[in-house]
């Protein structure tokens, strides 16, 4: 029977590997900043300022996508909420990114804004798909035993919520990290990887190296966090 | 002689098909469960005894009629167990038990040992760090029974408990619940397909018609504890519930 333990590293060949994979992107920031001559500090920088905005939209999408979905998921309110949600996240959202610019100007507010509104419908969606897959069993279980208001939502519909979450996650950022960069390059924003991109934007092995690095980076945050995250998660909901 | 615990009357349950057509489950139910007995429904599959189950423990709120409950117990002192066991995957065996009391507003530190209590009873303590995927239906099913008692409630509703266990888990299962009930007196309201279960746990058996499921007769079976399920009188009985069940 599996005990409940946390065992993060089975082998060390796993721990060394981690740490390995840890270290790439910042071995190949350096590698690169050297091969681009570019000030190591400013690349860090770019890279650093852009990847808290996306983490700020992030955090942000999540509070909101999970309210959203646990508040419309089910009955009267999905009827009429759910249509307007799927007509919202066709919304053509680069349509309005000139205006975001216009009111907010080049700010990390137009940035941080441009990228919920991207971030937010894959994980709103599948924190509901998760939710509605919930057993009628599981539900009946919760409202006999009473668990009603804050004790229901953090020991029934959060849990449930999760696997939906990480999946959500893993899709929303993929997107996230796409519209960031064309959103600091549009709302032309002075720093972070968008500006960094469009000063080097007439350099074919800089924006190589640089998309290169960024993908090498996403790649490292999956291996590490989410894929791990997705299989714990779904197996958490193995009967 | 016991007070009542759960008064039905006139119990009526309709369900709207996609047609906007209405189809009776449940017609006219009346009757009387008293504090501290085993009453188990029996009726056919699809009869509506499952959904009957639901009205009296107040998770299916859409019907007409009554289902009184007597004053001294609240919906805090009934609990539930359901034949697919309805335990949470994504918490562990002593987490599942636990949940029970979370949502009683049990406090933490008061916590830990009365879930220990029920887990021992029913042969949990060496899988309470187990998730209930590595578990066999037998144990899930314990998982499910510690869970309603743990709150020590008045009434217990048994939905078909061991109809997806194998018949010698099932049988054991049946003997430790017996044990536990003989111990605490809880009110015992379960429903059954399988005639011998019932005739084995109960003090009285209500055989419901095919849908919509009316209450043909209400039996009571006053044979001693621990019942013998090979004597004359067992068979007896069992010929006169055969009898009474309409496919």
């Amino acid at each position: 029977m599996t005990k409940k333990q946390t065992v993060i590293y089975q082998t060390r060949l796993h721990l060394v590997l981690t740490i390995l994979l840890i270290t790439i992107p910042f071995v190949f920031l350096l590698f690169f900043a050297w091969i681009a001559n570019i000030p190591t500090a400013k690349l860090f920088s770019a890279v650093f300022i852009s990847f808290v905005r996306l983490l700020a939209a992030y955090t942000i999408a999540v509070v909101l996508a999970w309210m959203l979905a646990v508040g419309f998921y089910q009955g009267k309110r999905a009827a009429i909420a759910l249509p307007i949600f799927d007509v919202l996240q066709s919304f053509p959202t680069f349509a309005i990114l000139p205006l975001a610019a216009y009111i907010w100007g080049p700010s990390n507010i137009t940035v941080i804004f441009f990228l919920i509104i991207t971030v937010i419908w894959p994980i709103l969606f599948s924190i509901i798909s998760s939710l509605k897959l919930a057993k009628k069993d599981w539900e009946e279980a919760a409202q006999i035993m009473g668990l009603r208001g804050k004790t229901y939502l953090r020991n029934f519909l959060l849990p449930l919520s999760i696997p939906g979450l990480v999946t959500g996650s893993i899709i929303g950022l993929g997107e996230g990290w796409e519209a960031l960069v064309a959103t600091e390059i549009i709302a032309g924003n002075p720093d972070g990887l968008g500006s960094f991109f469009k000063a080097h934007s007439q350099n074919v092995m800089i924006t190589s190296l640089g998309v290169f690095g960024l993908l090498l980076l996403i790649f490292i945050i999956n291996k590490l966090l989410w894929l791990p995250l997705l299989e714990r998660t779904h197996n958490n909901m193995e009967e | 002689m016991n007070k009542v615990a759960l008064s039905l009357s006139h119990v009526n349950k309709v369900f709207k098909t996609d047609g906007q057509k209405t189809v009776s489950v449940i017609h006219d139910v009346s009757l009387d469960i008293l504090s501290g007995e085993i009453f188990v429904f029996v009726g056919p599959s699809g009869s509506g005894k499952s959904t009957l189950l639901r009205i009296m423990s107040g998770i299916e709120k859409s019907f007409t009629g009554e289902v009184k409950r007597s004053k001294d117990v609240s919906p805090h002192d009934m609990s539930f167990v359901f034949q697919q066991f309805a335990i949470m995957p994504w918490l562990t065996v002593f987490e599942n038990v636990e949940l029970a009391l979370i949502a009683r507003g049990v406090k933490q530190g008061e916590r830990g040992h009365t879930v220990m209590r029920e887990l021992k009873q029913l042969g949990l303590e060496k899988s309470k760090d187990s998730y209930p995927r590595d578990l066999s239906g037998g144990m899930r099913q314990r998982v499910g029974i510690a869970r309603a008692l743990v709150t020590n409630p008045k009434i217990i509703f048994m939905d078909e408990p061991f109809s997806e266990l194998d018949s010698f888990t099932a049988a054991s299962l049946r003997k430790e619940l017996l044990d536990i009930w003989q111990e605490r007196r809880p009110t015992i309201v379960m429903v059954t397909h399988v005639v011998e279960e019932a005739l084995e746990l109960a003090d009285k058996i209500a055989v419901l018609t095919p849908r919509p499921a009316r209450v043909e007769k209400v039996v009571v079976d006053n044979l001693p504890r621990p019942r013998d399920t090979r004597s004359k009188n067992f068979y007896q009985l069992e010929d006169e519930l055969y009898q009474l069940i309409k496919p």
